[in-house]
């Protein structure tokens, strides 16, 4: 007599055997003792484990005050910085960047009344000289031209902000 | 708000059309990972990332399939991802490359004799090996056939049958030893276990 595999009983059990396979194995079990046996423990072992894995009271409680609503939809809302928002970035703050710097070139030039400007700013130099003097120096000296990667960081920082702040939530 | 309705909405933009869904799901989700996990914190953690990542890949369900499944999917994979990077789990067994793990002393006990009360028996299920528990979960916790759980593993039936039985062959190992006292860890258990030794 030929007995069927412990994991053949197991599928019996369970009702995943074809029509074939259900037959013999009835045939069997109804002949065969021990594999009567062996199915009897294959479904106490069922029993026990599905009543030992369902919830526990305590389990159910907790599951039952758990919203997770709330944090799905903060999950939700917060926008996810992709590659599309970096490039979009870096195209407003390179050229953005470079239009600061030349435009401190031609503050520079206005303060130091160089090009088209000269007369304007003579005149204005003449009747305010110590503000002029304050703004050659910024400028002439190139400091404030030097700082456009400072400004160009700070965009950028901006530009991040705005990207990953969450959005409203609108009752 | 129906489940189909919600979906389409989330698909044309309206994010809080999710909440009926989170709110219609969120208990059956937090149970599967509270099984598959072991703890209430980890399972709170999937289940949010499940539903987030349900969200985000909202366009790729096939809305004439049922949802549940395929959210059930979702949450088992990331269970089994939270539970391989905390590497809690003894080594993943690989079919072909694994004997048949021998029976214990134990004989004849149902498992429910060898566990003198169920919360051994979920603990030891929470300790068995990640491709096992997987299993274990869907077919007795969340009742799941053989050909759904199939669906959702891409396993062979056949594979199936093979991981519930040696499955609860290493929980009357390990349960029996218990008895008996052998004060093993899990983890070497399941290497004892699947040597003979």
């Amino acid at each position: 007599m030929k007995h069927p595999a412990p994991e053949q009983l197991q599928r019996y059990l369970a009702g995943e055997t074809d029509l074939v396979q259900t037959e013999e194995l009835t045939e069997h079990l109804a002949r065969c003792s021990t594999c009567g046996e062996a199915l009897a423990l294959l479904a106490a072992d069922d029993a026990a484990l599905s009543g030992s894995l369902s919830l526990t009271e305590a389990e159910a409680a907790w599951i039952a005050e758990t919203d997770l609503t709330e944090p799905v939809r903060r999950a939700i809302a917060a926008p996810r910085v992709g590659i599309q928002q970096l490039l979009l970035g870096l195209l407003i703050i390179v050229p953005g960047a470079y239009m600061l710097q030349t435009l401190t070139g031609l503050i520079a030039d206005l303060v130091s009344a160089r090009g088209p400007f000269a007369l304007t700013v003579n005149l204005l130099r003449a009747g305010t000289p110590y503000l002029w003097e304050t703004l050659e120096y910024l400028f002439n000296g190139g400091l404030l031209a030097s700082l456009w990667p400072l400004f160009a960081l700070g965009a950028a920082a901006w530009l991040w902000r705005r990207f990953t702040k969450e959005e409203q939530i609108h009752a | 708000m129906d489940e189909q309705h919600a979906i389409h909405r989330c698909l044309e933009g309206d994010k809080e059309a999710f909440a009926a869904i989170v709110g219609q799901y969120q208990a059956q989700v937090l149970a599967l990972c509270l099984r598959m996990t072991g703890n209430r914190e980890d399972a709170a953690d999937t289940a949010q990332q499940a539903f987030v990542q349900a969200y985000r890949h909202l366009d790729r369900y096939d809305p004439h399939q049922p949802f549940r499944p395929w959210l059930f999917k979702i949450a088992t994979n990331q269970c089994i991802g939270l539970l391989r990077r905390r590497k809690h789990q003894s080594v993943t067994l690989e079919e072909g490359r694994i004997e048949s793990v021998p029976d214990p002393e134990g004989g004849a006990a149902s498992l429910i004799d060898l566990a003198e009360d169920r919360e051994r028996v979920r603990r030891a299920v929470a300790e068995l090996p990640l491709n096992y528990r997987t299993v274990v979960v869907q077919y007795y916790f969340q009742q799941l056939s053989y050909q759904e759980i199939a669906r959702q593993t891409g396993l062979s039936i056949g594979t199936i049958s093979t991981h519930l039985h040696r499955a609860k062959q290493l929980l009357r190992r390990w349960l029996a030893d218990e008895e008996v006292g052998t004060g093993e860890a899990p983890r070497t258990r399941t290497a004892s276990a699947l040597s003979g030794r």
